[in-house]
């Protein structure tokens, strides 16, 4: 990684002064001359990413290879027909990922970065892409810098450059240092002059760093491309022995070639990987319909696999409008010098957080002249802010169980967050802080107790009683005292036994196991810094546990990366809602529930539509191996795979995507999908090869039975006729199977009249589907190269595939099929 | 010791018997078809033989195809096995056996599908064909004469099965 070169040489606005800013007239003009940051909002994939990704895969470049050559042996109709289901999927799948990108980048906007600028002595919000070379630029904790400059004021700002640098301890910036873009204010602020604005910025460099809409595998995105790649590995071996079986009989080049693409076609679910991309595409605009923006595809699955949510107390639970409810002095302080204490404190520190903005309207202005002499600013890994005075004094606010030294006044704290209030403890010294080690002077003086009020948002026991009814274990890991955040965890609907409860002290002193334990075990965790926040989610995650976490502040982004699904505030800290996979728009955790069902739909789409190709592709792949077993013709040609591939496969797939159907619910994808398909696959193929092989010979039969043997005909041309018939039959057969497949997926059941009228779309839509590719078959019988089936092969049409999934249902209930895997893992 | 009592419905029992006899005749029309041809393949000079019998593989066409009969004349026995058992299974996989020869034949016979004549590829003898002596001049099987019988018995076997009152004594097994 390159270091950015000196601001220096750069437009170094030295005379803009620093109280004052940028006048109107000077950003008018910077404006016109161009100088303005350019910001590129990108939330998702070019549409160039979206078409290669789409069309430039390895199967397609593959069966394109295959049509080339179709073509070049002048088979044109074949090719246009092996390739119309593929040409269709690329369609579907570049559309519906278009619309996404339309939509989602329309939503993108409203989550564009907001900075404050100074102009003119004031403070003005503005979009990131309104700010012009020379702009002074403010930075609180949780903001990130959106261009690079040089600090022209600071008040002990520590900035996190880990996205960019990889470093995660934090980088105190003073004056003429530089800011890069892409870091992060955590404590203290600073003002900064935006010098190198638009492209020239660092992040922009780096291009646009870890933003947004990345191309991640989802876990099951990895099943199915594992399952592609076995598939694929076997297509290998198949494609040799299609070559040496084909050398051996004499095929001809043309029908070598013909029979490839339906190889290709059987093995590869090539459309299956595009209907997956599609149903994710469809899913993140769902999903934005419930205020919630998916900012990383993979966002969609890992919402349905989270089973443990951690939250943070303050903003996800709580609304975040602090008040101070009272003030308690403790030993002989009397109220008023805890009033001005506390009006000292909040009127001289440089950067308030919510608490202190709450403390600073609670108290009013201080009486005493006192002026700031140097200032520890608020840190939550520290757990507390301190400024000192030129009246020799040093006021310190924070944790009561850091701050307070008498554990008589620990406890008192303690008493009052049981009732859920946050206790904020004010202690003085007349030592200074040293400003190296941030050591707590030892003479401190306990001076009183903050309590603050955070009521619960109006809608959170409704949400997490939600959540919890979708088996999603919730535990609040929050910086608070432990009594706080257990008291308002209880009030939000939690269950909160005692040995559930967790303190950073705590969990300090546990042993590597332990404290795995107690990650995996505990309900709250109090008093949390950010590094033992990410300590616990990693500790949750390596115990197998599939872990989200809400978060709106800063102190929230080490746990953000390593939770497998990070949900950032649309009100939180710019850098948390940079890292989070996904961001309620709304700021309100009721959209969660709403948002994690249309996860759960989404991947029960990707299941179905799974479990369609692989029984179909299963099927066609073992009649192929018993059809060549028997050393008949090939059982399928390229134009009946197709029409079949769009009866039972391409449409029913669209239609689950769509919403069309829904499909019944499919747990496990080893057992439900995998499983299933394969049963089904090999029951099909069974049908579908004795139609095959019956059909074949016994039309042979009645052509060796022309009458007196006069119009005897040749081996050849009654292997033609015979394989046109069989051929009809057996795919038919493969059809009307697939097509009972799709109904069980839609709760139909052949043998239940009454479940046809409960799914009437799904037992419409399929008939028609597949009434329409036979009629198309038997319509064109010369152009699909088939014979019409006769008496026999009707015969074989309706009673194979009927019986063949009746006799699949009930291996499926016997017991052989229950206790079959316990009978395989037995010794 | 307490008499046996059957509850078997009467139609079941007559439809099973029924069953396994045409199972019979099909069989052992094959066999005698098997047997027949091992006769004449072995007569090289004869004009029958001659007739029939081409070549090599037309042969093991013949008897592979006789093989698939068998396979199709042993469904009705193992189907009829289930029935007299009460077996659910059986009453539904007999219920899609004789739809599929019922539907068939009804259109054989309206013509919608090719009616197996030698001109159509479809002949199947059976044992009331003259197995090696097929006439030029009757174009149409006399499976073709047979067809309507064919469609009628599969049907009242189909009654049998979907009346209610017998459905009932079926065991369930599948859902």
């Amino acid at each position: 990684m390159t270091q950015p070169k000196s601001v220096a040489s750069v437009n170094t606005n030295t005379e803009i002064n620093p109280e004052v800013g940028l006048t109107e007239a000077e950003v008018a003009d910077r404006k016109r001359s161009g100088d303005i940051n350019v910001v590129v909002v990108r939330s998702s994939r070019t549409y160039q990413d979206i078409f290669k990704e789409n069309v430039f895969t390895l199967f397609n470049v593959t069966f394109g290879v295959v049509l080339v050559l179709l073509i070049a042996l002048g088979q044109i109709t074949d090719a246009l027909f092996s390739g119309f289901s593929v040409f269709m999927n690329i369609l579907v799948g570049v559309a519906q990922e278009i619309q996404a990108k339309v939509t989602l980048d329309k939503l993108a906007l409203l989550s564009v970065q907001k900075i404050t600028v100074r102009r003119d002595r004031q403070s003005l919000e503005i979009p990131v892409g309104e700010v012009v070379r020379g702009d002074l630029i403010e930075l609180s904790p949780g903001d990130r810098a959106p261009v690079d400059g040089e600090v022209v004021i600071s008040q002990n700002v520590e900035m996190d450059e880990s996205l960019l640098t990889g470093e995660s301890d934090p980088v105190a910036k003073q004056i003429k240092d530089l800011v890069l873009s892409g870091s992060f204010c955590l404590a203290g602020s600073c003002v900064f002059r935006a010098d190198k604005i638009g492209n020239e910025s660092y992040a922009a460099r780096l291009s646009q760093s870890s933003r947004i809409y990345k191309r991640v595998f989802t876990p099951l995105q990895k099943k199915i491309d594992t399952l592609v790649e076995v598939f694929i590995l076997v297509l290998i071996v198949a494609a040799f022995l299609h070559i040496a079986s084909s050398l051996n009989s004499g095929r001809t080049m043309v029908d070598t070639i013909r029979y490839a693409s339906v190889i290709i076609n059987s093995f590869v679910p090539a459309g299956l990987v595009l209907s997956i991309s599609v149903a994710f595409a469809i899913g993140a605009v769902a999903i934005s319909k419930k205020r919630t923006l998916i900012q990383k595809i993979n966002a969609v699955d890992s919402m349905n696999s989270v089973r443990i949510l951690c939250t943070d107390k303050t903003g996800t639970l709580t609304q975040n409008k602090l008040l101070v409810q009272s003030i308690v002095p403790l030993g002989d302080t009397d109220e008023n010098s805890l009033r001005e204490l506390i009006a000292l404190y909040t009127n001289l520190m440089g950067t308030k957080n919510s608490s202190a903005k709450a403390m600073a309207e609670f108290t009013d202005k201080p009486r005493s002249p006192a002026k700031l002499v140097s200032e520890v600013p608020f840190s939550s890994s520290r757990k507390w802010g301190a400024i000192s005075i030129d009246i020799g004094t040093t006021i310190m606010v924070g944790a009561p169980e850091i701050l307070l030294t008498s554990p008589e006044m620990q406890e008192k704290s303690k008493q009052h967050a049981r009732q859920g209030l946050r206790a904020i403890a004010v202690v003085t010294s007349e030592e200074s802080i040293d400003s190296e080690s941030f050591a707590l002077p030892s003479n401190c003086r306990d001076r009183g107790l903050v309590l603050l009020e955070d009521s619960l948002r109006p809608d959170v026991i409704d949400t997490i009683a939600k959540l919890q009814n979708q088996n999603i274990r919730l535990k609040v890991i929050s910086g608070d005292s432990v009594e706080t955040v257990a008291s308002i965890a209880r009030q939000a609907g939690i269950a909160v036994p005692d040995d559930q409860i967790f303190t950073q002290k705590d969990l300090e002193a546990m042993e590597p196991n332990v404290f795995s334990r107690a990650a995996a075990s505990g309900a709250v965790f109090g008093r949390i810094t950010p590094d033992m926040k990410r300590r616990l989610i990693s500790a949750m995650v390596k115990r197998g546990g599939y872990v989200g976490m809400v978060g709106d502040g800063v102190n929230d982004v080490p746990a953000f990366k390593e939770a497998q699904l990070a949900i950032a505030m649309n009100d939180g800290a710019q850098i948390s809602k940079d890292v989070a996979d996904i961001v309620l728009l709304d700021n309100n955790l009721s959209a969660l529930p709403q948002a994690f069902a249309a996860g759960d739909e989404i991947k029960q789409k990707i299941l179905s539509s799974a479990l369609i190709y692989l029984t179909k592709n299963i099927m066609v792949i073992l009649t192929i191996s018993f059809a060549g077993f028997v050393q008949l013709p090939f059982p399928i040609e390229p134009r009946q795979m197709t029409v079949l591939t769009m009866a039972i496969v391409a449409l029913p797939t669209v239609w689950i995507a769509f919403g069309w159907l829904k499909p019944k619910r499919l747990e496990n994808f080893l057992r439900d999908v995998l499983g299933y398909s394969c049963l089904a696959g090999i029951f099909g193929a069974i049908a579908m090869t004795i139609g095959y092989v019956f059909s074949y010979y016994i039309s042979g039969w009645a052509l060796l039975r022309v009458p007196n043997g006069s119009v005897m005909i040749d081996s050849l041309t009654f292997q033609d006729i015979a394989k046109g018939q069989a051929q009809c039959v057996s795919t038919i057969i493969g059809t009307v199977f697939c097509l009972f497949v799709f109904w069980t997926l839609t709760n139909i059941s052949i043998w239940k009249p009454k479940t046809f009228s409960q799914n009437p779309t799904a037992a419409i839509l399929g008939f028609v589907s597949v009434f329409l590719a036979i009629s198309l078959m038997l319509g064109f019988p010369t152009f699909f190269q088939i014979e019409l089936p006769d008496q026999l092969g009707w015969a074989l049409i309706i009673f194979l595939p009927t019986s063949s999934y009746y006799l699949l249902r009930m291996f499926q209930s016997s017991k052989l099929s229950r206790k079959l895997p316990q009978y395989l893992s037995q010794p | 010791m307490p008499p046996r009592t059957s509850k078997r419905p009467i139609a079941i029992t007559i439809l099973c018997v029924a069953m396994i006899s045409i199972s019979i005749i099909m069989i052992s029309d094959r066999l005698l078809n098997f047997y027949l041809y091992s006769s004449y393949s072995s007569l090289e000079n004869s004009n029958l033989a001659a007739n029939t019998v081409v070549d090599g593989n037309q042969i093991n066409l013949q008897v592979v195809s006789g093989i698939a009969f068998l396979g199709f004349g042993t469904v009705p026995i193992l189907l009829a096995i289930g029935l007299w058992q009460l077996k659910s299974w059986a009453r539904f996989l007999s219920i899609c056996m004789f739809s599929a020869v019922m539907f068939p034949a009804i259109a054989a016979c309206l013509g919608w599908v090719s009616p197996p004549s030698a001109e159509n590829l479809l002949q199947i003898p059976t044992v009331f064909d003259n197995v090696l002596n097929v006439s030029t001049d009757q174009l149409v099987s006399r499976l073709m004469l047979l067809n309507p019988y064919i469609a009628v018995s599969s049907a009242i076997a189909l009654i049998v099965l979907l009346i209610p009152s017998i459905s009932k004594t079926f065991s369930v097994v599948a859902d």
